[in-house]
């Protein structure tokens, strides 16, 4: 098994879609429909963990316009829990929305476009492809671009 | 310098000019240039006289009909009371002029003031200009004083300033529209690439990719269209075509095909009283189907169980149609019902989570209801679900009402020409066609008014205008300045107190109400008045 990932995404196909891709290259797939079921899933993995383990997963997937708790939320509380946890937002609003929300959070997070393809998804995942980072930091080193999700753009991540 | 203020007779013809031999001043200024006196009614403008100390010694035709008043009223008053108390400042200026005292005003430069008519409370914005009168050795003895109403100007500058805010506004709302859209035209696209893909790799039965792909096309399709008549609803180019339509039979077939799409254990029926079976109502039946549609897929889409009803009342005596759409549901959250019929309510609230529609169809539902002339509210019931209500006209304007507009709008650009008698006429024809005209009978009560005639058929007609439109602030003011012209303080101060009610920031009606006052010799309120006239007109 690759690693573990978390889902949250209200639209059932859709989810469903991430599910199938993911699984079909050996990920362990978990899929919640809404902010707050997305944290107490994510909380007791972390509790549930072996010792050794740092019970991050390896990656998690927020849509950004989740119910009862949004993206921004749900990160927070991870990133109390797990400074490191990778974290890739997924929306259809537009980039400078999400990049405006975002300034706050105190780590970086991910940030894709939809609609994107399920191959562009799994490079993302498996690193092959970046995209653009956002949250705090990002700031004045953070590429004005536009990312309206047009594929096969190689943006310059800063770590 | 001494000034011989002596007092002016005039003669029973109001109108006379001064000649040299009565007018001390003109005779001490011509003995030292040897001028010709000032024939002020040859002059085209409306202009007067003052003396040293800023009373009026002459003035013209144009001024007294400018300042509504005989020349009687008007000579020997001081500047100061024919300007409004926000002007003061630049009587004081003149007044320091005449006193020899440098000031930063020179001749020729304009200044504005708003005037106060002496026969009723209007305010007129108008500009000054004024020329300083020397005697030959260094003292001013007078000053001539012009005067130019910018009524008009100021009309089109209001007019302008209205017009650039709606477009601001409107820009405002059509890039908070592309946004919402733009998301909402993005998200089915995502599980129909996945679906494709998916099914391409083998890695999902085709029934469940092509089921995927249907929906979410489907959805797409719908979203499309409803975008476009968003945009035709909001450029005001959606066109209705009525028709007569037995509404009873159309509202029957709709519950049946919704019906016959039905997978929940609910009834839906559609009631009406028997001898209204035959009922014809003028309507655009495509728009009224996809109205009826849209409120029954959705009491269908939050109703698990119970009935929706569909139920048509007539009222021919006051040409309307109720029809209610009645669900046993989970009725509607009061977060959103006051913005229930807006541009995409129900994807603002992230605890929705049954909000798969496309967001717009109470917008238009609404914008179809209105183009209808009719009217659409909602409301939870006391038991549970929710109750639509639609009322439309059973038939729609005549061709005497749309006429009675044509002519309303002809007298209305005449008004903006000055040419208030012939712009009377107009509004007295279309009064004729459309007792009702929400405007005309307002439009006929300020020409009636800005003329100075005919004051109490002037009352007569803002007691209509508000019979029609009793919310109107801008009636009750000019009600208020039409009684107090008809000397009925008492009622002129209630209708300026009802239009401040009915608008707080009313700069107008603060004025007349703070004038009257004044003149009723509260002299504290009617200053805090003048005061709150000034705070709203700068807001």
């Amino acid at each position: 098994m690759k690693g573990r990932i978390l889902i949250a995404e209200d639209h059932e196909s859709i989810a469903e879609t991430y599910k199938l891709i993911l699984e079909a290259q050996d990920y362990e797939v978990t899929v919640t429909s809404n902010g707050q079921e997305c944290i107490e899933t994510f909380d007791q993995h972390m509790s549930s963990k072996e010792n050794g383990d740092s019970g991050c997963y390896n990656l998690v997937i927020l849509d950004y316009h989740l119910p009862l708790r949004d993206a921004i939320d749900v990160s927070k509380h991870i990133f109390s829990k797990c400074p490191d946890q990778r974290i890739l937002i997924a929306s259809s609003y537009p980039a400078e929305v999400i990049r405006k929300s975002a300034e706050n959070l105190v780590n970086e997070v991910e940030l894709l476009i939809k609609p994107f393809d399920l191959e562009y998804l799994v490079d993302v995942v498996a690193g092959r492809k970046s995209v653009e980072t956002i949250g705090r930091g990002h700031g004045e080193n953070r590429q004005e671009g536009k990312n309206d999700g047009r594929q096969g753009v190689k943006l310059q991540v800063n770590k | 310098m001494d000034t011989i203020h002596t007092k002016i007779q005039l003669s029973a013809e109001s109108n006379k000019c001064i000649t040299i031999n009565e007018d001390p001043i003109a005779h001490r200024m011509n003995k030292e240039r040897g001028h010709h006196s000032l024939k002020y009614d040859d002059i085209p403008v409306p202009c007067c006289r003052v003396d040293d100390k800023g009373f009026i010694v002459d003035c013209n035709k144009l001024f007294t009909d400018l300042l509504g008043a005989s020349p009687n009223e008007l000579i020997e008053t001081s500047l100061i009371d024919l300007v409004d108390t926000s002007s003061y400042s630049v009587i004081e200026k003149i007044l320091a002029a005449l006193r020899g005292e440098s000031t930063p005003f020179t001749n020729h430069d304009q200044e504005n003031i708003l005037l106060k008519r002496r026969d009723c409370s209007f305010t007129l914005p108008a500009t000054l200009t004024l020329k300083l009168i020397q005697d030959g050795v260094g003292g001013t003895v007078a000053c001539n004083i012009a005067i130019l109403d910018q009524t008009l100007t100021h009309r089109k500058i209001e007019q302008a300033e209205k017009d650039r805010d709606e477009l601001i506004r409107k820009e405002k709302l059509k890039d908070e529209f592309i946004a919402v859209a733009s998301h909402e035209l993005r998200t089915p696209i995502q599980p129909m690439l996945g679906y494709a893909l998916l099914a391409k790799k083998k890695m999902v039965s085709e029934e469940k990719a092509w089921d995927g792909v249907l929906t979410e096309a489907r959805r797409l399709q719908q979203l499309v269209n409803d975008i476009l008549d968003v945009s035709r609803i909001d450029s005001v180019n959606l066109k209705y075509n009525f028709t007569k339509e037995k509404i009873n039979s159309l509202l029957t077939s709709i519950a049946d095909a919704v019906r016959m799409e039905l997978n929940k254990d609910i009834t839906l029926s559609a009631q009406y009283n028997q001898d209204e079976a035959g009922l014809e109502v003028e309507l655009d039946r495509s728009r009224i189907t996809q109205v009826i549609n849209n409120l029954l897929t959705n009491a269908v889409k939050f109703t698990e169980k119970g009935s929706i009803t569909v139920q048509s009342k007539a009222f021919p005596a006051e040409n309307k149609i109720e029809i209610r759409i009645s669900d046993t549901g989970k009725g509607i959250s009061y977060d959103l019902l006051p913005h229930l019929f807006e541009k995409f309510a129900t994807k603002g609230h992230s605890n929705v989570q049954n909000n798969k529609g496309t967001g717009l169809g109470l917008y238009i539902t609404s914008a179809i209801v209105r183009g209808h002339n009719g009217e659409i509210s909602a409301f939870n019931n006391e038991h549970g679900g929710a109750t639509f209500l639609i009322t439309l006209p059973i038939t729609q304007t005549t061709q005497d009402a749309s006429d009675a507009e044509a002519l309303n709008v002809k007298g209305m650009n005449l008004v903006s020409n000055q040419d208030l008698r012939a712009a009377l006429e107009y509004f007295d024809q279309a009064i004729k066609l459309n007792p009702n005209h929400p405007k005309a009978w307002y439009n006929m009560g300020m020409c009636l008014m800005k003329l100075g005639e005919a004051k109490e058929e002037a009352s007569r007609c803002f007691e209509k205008a508000i019979e029609i439109n009793p919310l109107d602030a801008e009636s009750w003011n000019n009600k208020g300045a039409i009684l107090e012209m008809l000397d009925n303080n008492k009622d002129a101060l209630k209708c300026y107190e009802r239009s401040l009610e009915l608008k707080p920031g009313y700069s107008r009606a603060w004025q007349n109400k703070g004038g009257l006052l004044q003149k009723m010799g509260n002299k504290k309120a009617a200053k805090e008045c003048f005061r709150k006239a000034v705070e709203s007109s700068l807001k």
